[in-house]
C-alpha cells in the first residue's frame, strides 16, 4: 500500500504551489528533502520538469487572463485592484498571482462542482477573500466592488449551476441575490467609489447602481412578493423598474 | 462482448471537438448550430466517414440539462446523416481521478443525450480532467501507483454501472504540453488492469501510445516494445489526431497532420485487436470551405487506405 494521500497532496502542490514546484524543479527537493531521499521519491522520479513548468504557466495564465472557469481572469475582473495590490505589496503581477493560487483562498474557487469539496465560489469572490485576508485591508472597498461585479456577472452568464455566492450580507430571495454597500469617506476618497451601491442579480441579468437604504428595502420587499407569487402586491413603479432592468 | 451494437467493422470514423464560438465549433447564437466551417466540412466529406463522435464541450457553467444541447447536436447529426453510427466523447467523467467524484448528475445528463442520439458507445481518456474541483489545462495521466490504479478501477466500474451505453476508456496522453507523470507503474499494464477489472472497452489513441514510448526512450524500431501489455482484446477503436515532434518530445497537438509513425503503429496494432470496429481520425483541421489543410491530406489518404484494407479484412501487418 503506497502513501496515496501524500502523493495526492504532492500532486496538488505541484499544480498550484509555485514555490513547491520551483524547489522540485530547480532544487531537486520535495518538502525540503532531496527527491532521492524522500519517501515520495520513487513516485516522482518520472515527473518531466519541462511539462511541469508548462502546467504551472498554463494555470497561472488561465487565472490571470481567463479560461477554465475563471471568466475574464484577474486582469479582466480586477482592472483597478490588481495594480493597487501590486503597489501595496511591492510584488510583481506574477508573484501576486502565484501567491494567490498557492493560498487556501484559491481553493474556494471551483468550476467543477463534483469533487469531494463540493461547490465553490467564482474566481472573483475567491480573490476577494484572498486580498482581504492576506493583503491590505485598505483595498477592501475597491476589491469588494470589483469582486461582486465580477461574481454577479459570472452568475448572470449562466454560472448558477456551478458556483455559490458567499459575500457577507448577501440577501437571497428566490433566484435573486442582492447586496447593499455603504462606503465610508476614506473609501470614497481613495478609490472614487459612490457613497452607496446596490448590486442585484436576477435569473440572467445583473445591475448595480446607487440607491438609498430605503429604496433598497423597498426593492427587496418587492422581490419577496415576486418570489412568493404575489407580484400584484408590488407598486407598479417598482415592477416597471425591475422589468426595465431585466429582472422579471 | 462489451460493445454489442456493431458486430462488424465500421471502418473510418471522424472525431470532432467543437467548442462553442470557435471557427471549428458550434455557433452559440439562436440556441446553437454548426459553424460555417463545420457545415462545409461535413457537406464535403461526410461520405469519407462511416461514423462520428463528438467531444463534449459545455456551453457555460449553467445547468447540465441535455435539452440545452439538442439544437446544436441535432444540427451536427442531421448534417452527418441522421441514421449513421455515432459515439460521444464525454469529457466530464474524470475517470482517472485519484479523489472522490460525484457522478450522478453527469451520468443522468449523458444517458439523456444517449437516449436521444443513440450513441453506440461513450469514450473518455483515463485522465485527471479536474482536480479538487478545478479544471486542468490538459488532462493529466492518472497516478501510476497501486492505490491510483484501484481508484481508477473503482471509478471506471462506477461509470460502467451508471451509463446506459457501453463505455470505452482511452489510453491517456502523456505529453500534451501540460501534463506530467506521477507514479512508477508501467502505463500499459496499468491501463490494461483498469480496463479488464472494470470490464469496459478500450480505445487506443496511437499518438498517446507513441508519446509514452518516447518518454521511455522507445523511439524508432523500439516503438513497439511493451505493447503486448495493452488490453488489445478489449480494444474497439483506435484514435489518430495530428501529432508533431517538438524539441525531442512527441506532442499530440490535434492539428490534423498525422505522422508516418502513427500510421506505422496503427498497421502494427490493427491485426492485434480482433474486436475493433473503427479507426477515428480525430480533430481534422480545415478551412472555411471545408477542405482539409493541405499538409494533412497525404497522410489522411494513407490512413483511409489502411482502414479500407482492414475493413475488408485485408489489413497488412507492418
Amino acid at each position: 500500500m503506497d502513501d496515496h494521500n501524500a502523493i495526492v497532496e504532492s500532486l496538488g502542490r505541484m499544480l498550484f504551489d509555485a514555490m513547491y514546484r520551483s524547489e522540485f524543479i530547480e532544487g531537486g527537493l520535495v518538502d525540503g528533502i532531496p527527491i532521492a531521499e524522500s519517501p515520495l521519491g520513487p513516485y516522482l522520479a518520472r515527473v518531466d520538469v519541462r511539462e511541469l513548468t508548462q502546467v504551472g504557466s498554463r494555470i497561472r495564465s488561465a487565472v490571470l487572463t481567463g479560461g477554465d472557469g475563471s471568466g475574464l481572469g484577474l486582469r479582466g475582473h480586477f482592472k483597478r485592484t490588481l495594480p493597487a495590490a501590486m503597489a501595496a505589496t511591492g510584488w510583481t503581477e506574477r508573484e501576486l498571482v502565484e501567491r494567490y493560487i498557492a493560498s487556501p483562498h484559491f481553493a474556494s474557487f471551483r468550476d467543477v462542482p463534483y469533487s469531494a469539496l463540493g461547490r465553490g465560489v467564482t474566481l472573483p469572490e475567491s480573490f476577494y477573500r484572498y486580498v482581504t485576508a492576506a493583503l491590505s485591508e485598505n483595498l477592501e472597498p475597491l476589491v469588494y466592488d470589483e469582486a461582486v461585479t465580477g461574481a454577479f456577472k459570472s452568475m448572470a452568464a449562466g454560472g448558477r449551476a456551478t458556483f455559490d455566492v458567499g459575500f457577507g450580507g448577501l440577501c437571497s430571495i428566490g433566484a435573486y441575490h442582492a447586496l447593499y454597500r455603504v462606503n465610508d469617506a476614506a473609501a470614497m476618497d481613495s478609490w472614487v467609489l459612490p457613497a452607496t451601491r446596490m448590486y442585484l442579480l436576477g435569473h440572467r441579468s445583473f445591475i448595480f447602481g446607487a440607491v438609498s437604504e430605503e429604496g433598497f428595502a423597498q426593492l427587496t420587499e418587492a422581490l419577496r412578493l415576486i418570489a412568493a407569487g404575489t407580484p400584484e402586491q408590488c407598486s407598479t413603479a417598482i415592477l416597471e423598474r425591475l422589468r426595465r432592468w431585466g429582472m422579471l | 462482448m462489451v460493445l454489442g451494437k456493431h458486430a462488424h467493422r465500421l471502418g473510418l470514423g471522424v472525431g470532432m471537438d467543437l467548442p462553442w464560438g470557435e471557427r471549428i465549433g458550434f455557433d452559440p447564437r439562436d440556441g446553437g448550430r454548426l459553424s460555417e466551417s463545420v457545415s462545409a466540412f461535413l457537406d464535403r466529406n461526410r461520405n469519407e466517414f462511416a461514423y462520428m463522435f463528438v467531444a463534449f464541450q459545455p456551453i457555460d457553467y449553467g445547468a447540465l440539462d441535455s435539452r440545452r444541447y439538442w439544437q446544436a447536436y441535432d444540427s451536427l447529426f442531421d448534417s452527418f446523416g441522421h441514421d449513421r453510427p455515432r459515439a460521444f466523447h464525454q469529457t466530464m467523467l474524470n475517470s482517472g481521478t485519484p479523489e472522490a467524484y460525484e457522478r450522478a448528475e453527469v451520468a443522468a445528463f449523458t444517458n439523456a443525450l444517449a437516449r436521444r442520439y443513440g450513441f453506440s458507445w461513450v469514450i473518455e481518456d483515463l485522465g485527471i480532467w479536474s482536480f479538487r474541483g478545478k479544471s486542468l489545462p490538459y488532462p493529466l495521466p492518472p497516478l501510476l501507483t497501486e492505490v491510483g490504479r484501484d481508484k481508477c478501477i473503482e471509478g471506471v466500474a462506477a461509470w460502467v454501472r451508471l451509463l446506459d451505453v457501453p463505455l470505452s476508456i482511452e489510453f491517456p496522453g502523456f505529453t500534451e504540453g501540460g501534463s506530467f507523470l506521477v507514479g512508477n507503474l508501467d502505463a500499459f499494464e496499468f491501463f490494461a488492469d483498469v480496463v479488464r477489472a472494470a470490464e469496459c472497452s478500450a480505445t487506443i489513441d496511437v499518438g498517446h501510445v507513441l508519446a509514452y514510448q518516447w518518454l521511455l526512450g522507445r523511439t524508432g524500431a523500439r516503438a513497439v516494445e511493451g505493447l503486448e501489455a495493452l488490453p488489445l482484446e478489449r480494444c474497439i477503436e483506435f484514435h489518430l489526431s495530428g501529432c508533431q515532434i517538438v524539441d525531442g518530445r512527441f506532442r499530440d497537438l490535434h492539428h490534423g497532420v498525422l505522422l508516418d509513425e502513427q500510421l506505422e503503429l496503427l498497421r502494427f496494432l490493427l491485426p492485434m485487436a480482433p474486436r475493433a470496429v473503427g479507426v477515428t481520425y480525430e480533430d481534422p483541421v480545415y478551412d472555411t470551405s471545408g477542405q482539409l489543410v493541405p499538409k494533412s491530406v497525404r497522410n489522411f489518404r494513407r490512413l483511409r487506405e489502411i482502414v479500407a484494407d482492414w475493413s475488408l479484412g485485408g489489413a497488412k501487418i507492418g
